[in-house]
């Protein structure tokens, strides 16, 4: 870590640093020197995050500006999450005044495509002076090409995490309740007996639950659906929730909300988010992508490691997704040597990437950098990094043809499916089938 | 006595005149006074028009369409409020917000008088006291909702076991559908307080000592005192704490909620401002989202009607 008292400085002796112990990690990048310091480039960039990562993004602005004094760097970011990014744009977008670089999530690639928000990257990823294809992971990469429509093919945005969902586990609480530590070996059912054993009751109040996590969420059903053998989103492109896959996906969580092992909705959201909820051990195990990290290790920097999500009727699947960045056209056409330059810069080793990883939030979308020490090397807890590796093998994407306005509607019909089955007393199978019908509804306005 | 060329001169250099001997001058001095009085209104009713009014109206224009920010607005008359009648989340939506706003602004009140009262007076420790009563001020909105989260945890938060050492056993507040709202008006009702404390203090301070000396003096208790002198005496101020308060319990609420409750569960807490921001920035469905804003503004202007509209036989 480099103290300094100009941050500046500080960021470029930081990029230096990282040029150098990057050169064996990825050794073509660090021989173009993409992340070192470089004076001949000059101009303007204006750049956008989301709001939520606006202070890893802060320090990404500051460490590429020292990198490139030349280059005057206009940074801002939209509060809020990819939705309120979204709308932000948008507005942005009516005033004629686009960054020309900003980030992306994977469910709004189409969409940003079909608006004129975001440019093709077909181009800079055929650029023999930038990182290329060979660079990204091609399961990542394909989660921003467009297939079918007029933007068949396109680029519209790049991924800069590898975001699959792994299970985050309490030592202390395993090694108190005389457990094994999950392994690659463990199903579903060892979980929840896991699970059981691990869930605390103290005055008739459940003061500490064995696992808990955002079930209503694409990635958690969607792959839990799949490993039942259904699927989420028919060819027809209906959700089908009603599917003998899918109410088992659901009773696979609800059941054992109700049976009182697995953390209520509603006692999770009061703890803020699941990963506060396991930081403060109100929760012993969760299910969440490397993402979650900077929030528990806020919290509690030892006494939990991660592994693979178990098998699921015999089956290993886990979410999957990732966070991009991508170019606005208006940023292509003014301002391309720029824009390269800074694409190049944030994915490299000893650039950008350095920064993304070093908040313990990201995952390189990279296969070179799959076993990089910029993020491998970080101090634990984690101590074991493979399953955030090892589960791509079974990752699970969200449909990515939903229309991006309905993803909207459909988790707001199954939160509300939730409330039916955990508050209102519904069954499974009745919530399920009303949310359907409500999805399907809104699906037809698209 | 003045000298005549000194006031004349006084009279000439003043930017408002306030009399003349001949028609014209008076027809000069009207316009002068009214020169004056744009330069000073017009900046704010500018900024009150370009911030306030334009985009009232926009919104009730944009209620008339179906847009998504992406394509091309289309007119679809009043199809947006018609959807709204058979829409039953925005029943529901207007329903808790009429609960929000019958249990969270008559409490602000009558409890933000009661402690104005009590701190109007002379005590050690007083600047503590009342430094703590303005806390609120100071902690964000979503701090606060965050902070509130874990007073109300039915496991390990203090008021169930406060409520606990009286043998009372407390709620699942927000968990569940009978006590979610409640919870998110206590939360609002203590948000709202301190500037209502504030308004009612500078009131009190301001109220002739001698009028209560002289109920004292013919024998009237302290809470003859408090109906008879003090309430009419802050009623004015009474007015604005219900106008600030019912501002702030309809559109200040949404940081409360979404941290909070996010309106569950079962939508027991999806007031309108919720529901609206979720129908605009969730779903982009600006021209629904408009139509619910405009039921919202009709809801507030009907208020704020009612509660400025003068009682008979009553002068304020």
């Amino acid at each position: 870590m480099v103290h300094s008292t100009n941050p500046r400085q500080g960021m470029a002796a930081l990029a230096l640093a990282g040029a150098l112990a990057a050169t064996t990690a990825f050794p073509a990048l660090a021989q173009d020197g993409a992340g070192a310091v470089n004076a001949e480039i000059s101009g303007t960039l204006n750049w956008t995050s989301m709001g939520s990562q606006e202070a890893v993004s802060r320090a990404v602005t500051e460490a590429y500006q020292a990198a490139r004094p030349n280059v005057r760097v206009e940074f801002s970011a939209i509060p809020g999450t990819a939705i309120d990014l979204r709308s932000g744009l948008i507005a942005r977008q009516l005033a004629n005044n686009m960054p020309d670089v900003f980030q992306i999530a994977d469910r709004f690639p189409r969409q940003f495509g079909e608006v004129g928000l975001s440019a093709d990257l077909t181009e800079f990823l055929e650029d023999p002076s930038t990182i290329g294809y060979d660079y990204f992971a091609p399961t990542f990469l394909r989660q921003y090409q467009i297939q079918g429509g007029e933007l068949e093919g396109t680029y519209q945005g790049l991924p800069q995490s590898a975001d699959v969902v792994v299970l985050y586990y309490n030592t202390e609480h395993f090694d108190e309740a005389g457990l094994d530590y999950p392994d690659e070996t463990w199903t579903w059912d060892d979980l929840v007996e896991a699970a059981r054993a691990l869930t605390r009751v103290e005055g008739g109040q459940t003061v500490r639950y064995g696992f808990g996590t955002r079930y209503a969420w694409h990635a958690s059903y969607v792959p839990t659906i799949h490993a039942f053998g259904g699927q989420f989103l028919t060819d027809e492109g209906r959700v089908d929730l009603t599917s003998e896959a899918s109410v088992a996906a659901f009773h696979n969580y609800y059941d054992y909300v109700q049976e009182g092992v697995f953390a209520p909705p509603a006692a999770l959201r009061a703890q803020g988010d699941e990963a506060t909820a396991f930081g403060n051990d109100f929760i012993s195990m969760f299910a969440f992508p490397r993402a979650g990290l900077p929030r528990i290790r806020a919290i509690k920097t030892e006494g939990f490691d991660v592994a693979m999500l178990p098998m699921i009727n015999g089956t290993r699947a886990a979410g999957m997704g990732s966070v991009g960045i991508t170019a606005s056209p208006q940023g292509l056409a003014n301002n391309r040597e720029i824009v390269y330059d800074f694409l190049n810069w944030y994915f490299a080793p000893d650039g950008g990437m350095q920064i993304l990883t070093a908040n313990y939030a990201v995952v390189p979308p990279s296969t070179a950098l799959f076993d990089s020490p910029i993020w491998r090397e970080l101090d634990g807890p984690p101590q074991n990094t493979d399953p955030f590796v090892d589960s791509m093998e079974f990752g699970v994407q969200n449909p990515g043809n939903i229309p991006a306005d309905a993803q909207g509607v459909i988790d707001e019909a199954l939160r509300y499916a939730e409330d039916q089955i955990m508050v209102g007393g519904m069954s499974i199978e009745d919530a399920l089938a009303e949310a359907e019908q409500t999805i399907n509804e809104e699906l037809t306005r698209y | 006595m003045s000298d005549p060329s000194t006031l004349a001169l006084a009279q000439a250099k003043s930017p408002i005149r306030r009399g003349g001997n001949k028609a014209g001058g008076d027809a000069l001095g009207k316009r002068q006074t009214y020169m004056w009085a744009a330069l000073f209104v017009g900046p704010n009713v500018l900024l009150f028009a370009i911030f306030i009014i334009i985009p009232i109206l926009g919104a009730f224009a944009l209620s008339l369409f179906q847009w998504n920010l992406i394509r091309p607005p289309v007119f679809v008359g009043l199809d947006n409020f018609t959807r709204m009648i058979n829409d039953p989340r925005a029943i529901n939506s207007i329903v808790r917000t009429a609960y929000l706003v019958v249990g969270g602004v008559i409490p602000t009140i009558l409890i933000s008088f009661a402690l104005a009262v009590l701190i109007n007076t002379k005590f050690p420790g007083l600047k503590l006291i009342r430094t703590l009563y303005l806390m609120p001020i100071v902690i964000s909105f979503v701090a606060s909702a965050v902070l509130w989260g874990y007073l109300l945890d039915p496991r390990w938060g203090p008021v169930n076991w406060v409520l606990a050492q009286f043998g009372i056993p407390g709620p699942q507040w927000l968990e569940s559908t009978t006590w979610a709202l409640p919870a998110v008006t206590i939360v609002t009702i203590w948000l709202r307080i301190p500037v209502a404390l504030v308004l009612y203090l500078a009131a009190l301070q301001n109220i002739n000592q001698s009028l209560i000396e002289a109920g004292q003096l013919d024998g009237a208790n302290f809470f003859q005192r408090m109906r008879f002198i003090i309430w009419p005496s802050v009623r004015p101020v009474t007015l604005l704490v219900t106008i600030v308060t019912l501002r702030g319990v309809l559109f200040e609420s949404f940081d409360v909620v979404a941290v909070m409750t996010e309106g569950g569960p079962l939508r027991s807490t999806d007031i309108l401002i919720n529901y609206i921001y979720q129908a605009a920035f969730d779903r982009l469905d600006f021209g629904y989202a408009s139509a619910l804003a405009v039921v919202l503004f009709v809801i507030v202007m009907i208020l704020t009607l009612f509660v400025t509209g003068k009682p008979k036989g009553e002068a304020r």
